[in-house]
């Protein structure tokens, strides 16, 4: 592994690279697939978009973007981060996307929620995550429910999607709802 | 622990709309094809709704395989009877 900052069961978290940019992640963002349920997603992304992106999260102490990598194979397969972080109301938005889809079994999908979750909780000591999803996006869906993340509110009629409006679904979960469901991982940081 | 077995075989056969004597030993996404993206969510929220337990995150990463699934389940009912 190569500077971790985050490890789960197959994927690592790490500050992404140079490396990075030389490869597809410009590539996902351009994708019609992996961005259909994006909300910022109409425009063709370029590796020159994808540097000036690099350089203004090198120094941001708002936003935190990881690269997810495959502990086996060592391929950059996706993207997440903390962003909007509120220092003072100690919350942030979260959000991922894995950009290659061999790797999209759900496996991975749902190990970096975990570790960006642990990451927010239990290392930048925020209090409160969340996040906005476009109405009929299956997948996000159910990450939702999984991780208990409740529904606070709706943008009604709001995205042009597949030819229909439908609504933007806002949520959030709570440190304390997180901790109810891993009463473990404070234990596990108690400094001995 | 083969009531157990049994049980998220059911549970599999649903959500992957699959015969449970196609669901080998070592059922796991890279062996049968139905188990994608979606079908793994519906899995873990099935698998709670049948078991009447929630699954933490450190849990919820080790859901990568049947044998793996049968031994978390297990032992998240053996402790509640402990």
């Amino acid at each position: 592994m190569n500077n971790p900052y985050a490890i789960g069961k197959r994927i690592y978290l790490r500050a992404p690279t140079v490396e990075d940019l030389e490869g597809r992640w410009h590539e996902w963002f351009s994708d019609p697939e992996t961005t259909q349920y994006l909300i910022d997603r109409f425009w063709p992304n370029t590796i020159e978009l994808q540097k000036e992106f690099f350089q203004s999260i090198q120094h941001s102490q708002n936003r935190l973007v990881l690269s997810i990598i495959d502990q086996k194979t060592g391929e950059h397969i996706g993207v997440c981060n903390l962003s909007a972080i509120n220092w003072i109301h100690r919350f942030a938005d979260i959000a991922l996307v894995i950009g290659e889809k061999k790797y999209r079994d759900g496996q991975r999908a749902l190990e970096t929620v975990s570790l960006l979750l642990q990451i927010a909780f239990l290392r930048l000591n925020l209090l409160n995550l969340k996040g906005g999803f476009i109405e009929s996006n299956p997948l996000t869906e159910l990450i939702v429910k999984i991780f208990d993340f409740e529904i606070v509110g709706r943008d009604k009629n709001l995205f042009f999607f597949k030819g229909n409006y439908v609504d933007l679904v806002h949520v959030q979960l709570s440190r304390e709802k997180w901790l109810d469901r891993n009463p473990k991982a404070i234990q596990v940081q108690k400094p001995q | 622990m083969n009531e157990i077995k049994n049980k998220v075989l059911d549970v599999m056969s649903a959500v992957f709309d699959m015969d449970i004597k196609d669901i080998p030993d070592n059922a796991a996404p890279e062996v049968v094809e139905n188990w994608e993206s979606l079908s793994h969510m519906n899995l873990v929220l099935a698998l709670e709704e049948e078991f009447q337990l929630r699954f933490s995150d450190e849990e919820m990463m080790d859901l990568l395989n049947l044998p793996t699934i049968i031994s978390i389940i297990s032992g998240i009912l053996e402790a509640r009877h402990e």
